[in-house]
C-alpha cells in the first residue's frame, strides 16, 4: 500500500496537480486510484494491439494525437513512463493545472484489464521517435 | 380523502407561494421577451446578443476615430484556467453575467468589475470522466433569472439579483450517457431551450425545452429520427447528433432555428450506419411552443467527416424581399435558405482550401463528388480537418456595412478509419470509428483568416490572414468597428468597411470566447474573455509545435475610452 500512495504521490508529482483552489472550486471528488498488478506480460504483442486499437477509439483525435504524436496534451511517443504512474493516470486521469488541460478518468469506465493493455500500448511507443 | 386534502391543501400553499415569490411570467414574458427581442442598445442581452444572431451592438460612442485610446477598465479572474475561458459574456441593465470553466457563474458591476454574487456548483464527479468539459460557452438571462446547462447534465436557474438557486433539474442521464450541456440556452418567451452533447458517443441527442418559471420539462426533440430506412439496423441507437450550440429565433414566424450535430460513430467504415442518418448535421426550423418539427435541412446526408451543423449561428436576415437563414458547418460551405420554408437559395464556400467534395450545387445543396474516409486502416488526407473550416466560434453580421465577419482555418488532416463497436456500459464512451492528424494543405503551409463578407452571395470585400488559425467569435459595433481576439492572445479592432487594423492589445492568451460591447450610465465598454483552451487546439502541435506551450489563462478584459 506504501509502495501505492508513493508512487501516485510520484505521478502527481512529476505531471503536476491543480492548485488547491481549483480542486476545491470544482466541487468534485477525486477517484482514487488503486493501482493493481498488470494480468499479462506488458509486452505481450497481443494487448499491446488491443491497447492500440483502445487508444485509438478513446485518446486520441483532439488529445493525444495518432500513435501518440505531438499534441497539446502530453506527447506519447518516444518518452519513457514507469509502468504504474501510466496505470494511476489513466484510471484517475488529471484534472488539470497550470497547462489548463484535463484529462478525464477512466477508471470507471474501463476495467483494470483494459486499462493495462493501454499501459502496455504507451509503453512499446517509448522507442518510437515523434516525426 | 384526507390525503386528498392534504395535497389539496399543499397544492394551494404551492399555488400562493408561487404567487408572491415567484416572478409573474405573464408580465414578465412581455417585459423579458421586449428585452430579448434587441431594443435597448446598451443591453447584450443574450448568447448571440439577439435572436437573429448578428452579434452586432450597435454602440456607436467607441469608433475609428477614437478606437485608439481603448484603455482597460477592469479585468476579472474566475480563477478557473482549465480549457480556458470559452464564454460570451451577458450584460443586462449595467451588470455582467458569464460563466467560466466548471460552471463557475458570476455577475459582476459592469463599470468596475465589482462582484456582486458567484455561484460554484457541487459537480457531480462524473464530470471527471467526461470528453465535453469543463468548459461552457454561456448563461442565458430572462424572467429574473440567470440560466445555464450544467457539465453532469443538470440545467439550473439562478435568482438574477442574488445567484441563489431557484430551481436545479437533472436533465441528462449523464452517468449513463457521458453527454452533458456545454452551449448557452436560449429563452424564448416562458422556455428555456438547450441542446446536449452527443455527436461523438453512442447514444440519441436532443434539444430540450424546459418551462422557464419551474424547470419542468415542456418538450424534447429527439435529433435520431426513427426511420429504419434513415438508420440500417440498430445503428439509430447509437446515432449520436445532439445540438450542443445555442439557436436562434424568428418571433414573426414563431420558429426555432436549431443545428444538429454529427452522427456517430465520426467516421463510417462502410456500414456502421447505413442511410442518411437524419437528423444529424442538419438545421430545424422548430415551433418553440411545442418542439414540433417544421422543417429540417440536412446539409450533410450521412456525414462522413465530422461536419456537424450543431455549430454555427443562423442568421436570421432579411434581404430584398425574402426572409433568409445563414448556417454554416464545419465543411467550410455557408448554406442560405429561405427561412419560411427550408429551401436552399445558395450554398457559397467560406474555405479555399477543400477536397471533401468537389463542390456543393449553389441551387440544390447538393454534395457533388463526395470524398469520404472509408478505408480502414489506411489513412486518408482529408480537408478541411475535423476542427472544420470554422470552429463553434462565431461570426458577427452589421446590418450597418451588410457585411458578415467570420473566420476560417484552412488545414487538413488523414484520416485513419477504424471499426469500432459501441460501448454503453458502464457508461457511454467515445465513438468516433477512427482518428487523424493535422496536416497543412497542398503546396503550402496552413493557416486562418478573417474575411468581410457578404454573407448571402460570398463575396469577400477584405480578409486578414493569421498565421494560427484563428478560433474566438468576432464582435461587429455601430462604431463601424471590428474586434477578434487571435491564438496568441491579441485582441484587435478593424475598420469594419476596410479591415485596417486601428488599435490591438495582449491579453496574455489566446482568445476562444466572444467579445461583446455594451453601456452603462452612457459610457460604452468592450469586454473581451481572454483564456486558451478548446479541445481543437490538440491538432495544433502536429503543425505548430510550438502551440503545446501557449498558455493557458482565464480573464474578462473589459476595455473604455480614456
Amino acid at each position: 500500500m506504501r509502495v501505492v500512495v508513493v508512487l501516485v504521490v510520484m505521478a502527481v508529482a512529476i505531471v503536476g496537480l491543480p492548485v488547491k483552489g481549483v480542486v476545491r472550486a470544482q466541487g468534485m471528488r477525486q477517484p482514487s486510484a488503486a493501482v493493481s498488478k498488470p494480468p499479462f506480460p506488458l509486452d505481450d504483442p497481443d494487448a499491446i494491439a488491443e491497447g492500440a486499437k483502445r487508444f485509438s477509439a478513446s485518446c486520441t483525435g483532439y488529445c493525444h494525437g495518432r500513435e501518440g504524436r505531438v499534441s497539446r496534451a502530453p506527447k506519447l511517443r518516444g518518452k519513457t513512463y514507469e509502468a504504474d504512474f501510466l496505470y494511476a493516470r489513466i484510471a484517475q486521469g488529471s484534472p488539470g493545472g497550470a497547462s489548463g488541460l484535463v484529462m478525464p478518468s477512466f477508471q470507471t469506465m474501463l476495467p483494470p484489464e483494459e486499462i493495462w493493455k493501454l499501459v502496455a500500448y504507451l509503453m512499446s511507443l517509448s522507442s518510437v521517435k515523434d516525426e | 380523502m384526507r390525503k386528498w386534502l392534504s395535497v389539496g391543501r399543499a397544492t394551494l400553499l404551492f399555488a400562493l407561494v408561487l404567487l408572491f415569490v415567484a416572478p409573474p411570467l405573464a408580465s414578465g414574458q412581455t417585459a423579458g421577451l421586449s428585452r430579448l427581442q434587441n431594443d435597448d442598445p446598451n443591453n447584450w442581452a443574450m448568447y448571440h446578443r439577439s435572436y437573429d444572431a448578428f452579434r452586432f451592438s450597435p454602440l456607436a460612442q467607441i469608433n475609428k476615430d477614437n478606437v485608439k485610446n481603448l484603455t482597460v477598465a477592469w479585468v476579472h479572474q474566475p480563477g478557473a484556467i482549465v480549457q480556458g475561458l470559452e464564454a460570451t459574456p451577458l450584460v443586462v441593465d449595467g451588470v455582467m453575467y458569464y460563466i467560466a470553466s466548471y460552471n463557475r457563474v458570476f455577475a459582476l458591476d459592469g463599470a468596475t468589475g465589482k462582484e456582486l454574487w458567484h455561484f460554484y456548483p457541487k459537480l457531480d464527479p462524473v464530470v471527471n470522466t467526461l470528453f465535453f468539459q469543463p468548459y461552457n460557452r454561456g448563461v442565458a438571462v430572462g424572467h429574473g433569472r440567470v440560466y445555464f446547462g450544467g457539465l453532469d447534465g443538470r440545467v439550473f436557474a439562478l435568482d438574477q439579483k442574488t445567484g441563489k438557486v431557484v430551481w436545479e433539474k437533472q436533465i441528462l442521464e449523464t452517468k449513463k450517457c457521458s453527454c452533458n450541456f456545454t452551449g448557452a440556452p436560449l429563452v424564448v418567451k416562458d422556455k428555456v431551450i438547450l441542446g446536449q452533447t452527443a455527436g461523438e458517443l453512442p447514444i440519441q441527442g436532443k434539444i430540450w425545452a424546459l418551462m422557464a418559471a419551474t424547470g419542468e420539462k415542456a418538450w424534447e426533440f429527439n435529433t435520431i429520427k426513427d426511420d429504419p430506412k434513415s438508420w440500417g439496423g440498430n445503428s439509430g441507437k447509437f446515432g449520436g447528433g445532439g445540438g450542443w450550440m445555442t439557436g436562434s429565433y424568428d418571433p414573426v414566424l414563431n420558429l426555432l432555428y436549431w443545428g444538429t450535430a454529427n452522427p456517430a460513430p465520426d467516421y463510417d467504415w462502410g456500414g456502421a450506419r447505413p442511410g442518411d442518418n437524419l437528423y444529424t448535421s442538419s438545421v430545424l426550423a422548430l415551433d418553440p411552443d411545442n418542439g414540433q418539427l417544421k422543417w429540417y435541412y440536412q446539409e450533410i446526408p450521412h456525414d462522413d467527416w465530422d461536419y456537424d451543423s450543431g455549430l454555427g449561428e443562423s442568421l436570421v436576415l432579411d434581404r430584398d424581399g425574402k426572409k433568409l437563414l445563414v448556417h454554416q458547418n464545419k465543411s467550410g460551405f455557408v448554406f442560405v435558405y429561405d427561412r419560411t420554408n427550408g429551401k436552399i437559395e445558395n450554398v457559397w464556400p467560406m474555405n479555399h482550401v477543400y477536397n471533401w467534395v468537389k463542390s456543393i450545387n449553389p441551387k440544390t445543396g447538393e454534395l457533388i463528388g463526395r470524398n469520404p474516409p472509408r478505408e480502414v486502416g489506411k489513412p486518408k488526407f482529408i480537408c478541411p480537418w475535423i476542427a472544420g473550416g470554422r470552429s463553434w466560434n462565431s461570426g458577427s453580421y452589421s446590418p450597418k456595412t451588410k457585411l458578415w465577419y467570420n473566420t476560417a482555418m484552412e488545414a487538413c488532416e488523414e484520416v485513419t478509419v477504424e471499426k469500432q463497436t459501441p460501448q454503453t456500459e458502464p457508461a457511454a464512451g467515445l465513438f468516433f470509428g477512427g482518428d487523424q492528424v493535422a496536416k497543412h494543405p497542398p503546396g503550402g503551409e496552413a493557416y486562418g483568416h478573417l474575411d468581410a463578407r457578404d454573407p448571402v452571395t460570398g463575396e469577400r470585400k477584405w480578409s486578414i490572414n493569421f498565421k494560427y488559425p484563428p478560433i474566438g467569435s468576432v464582435l461587429s459595433t455601430g462604431g463601424n468597428l471590428v474586434f477578434h481576439g487571435d491564438l496568441e492572445g491579441i485582441v484587435h479592432a478593424y475598420d469594419a468597411d476596410t479591415g485596417e487594423q486601428l488599435w490591438h492589445f495582449r491579453t496574455g492568451s489566446g482568445h476562444r470566447g466572444g467579445p461583446i460591447s455594451y453601456s452603462v450610465n452612457g459610457k460604452q465598454y468592450i469586454a473581451v474573455p481572454s483564456g486558451l483552451g478548446s479541445l481543437v487546439l490538440g491538432l495544433y502541435p502536429a503543425l505548430w509545435p510550438e502551440v503545446e506551450d501557449f498558455p493557458a489563462g482565464a480573464a474578462m478584459f473589459v476595455f473604455t475610452l480614456k
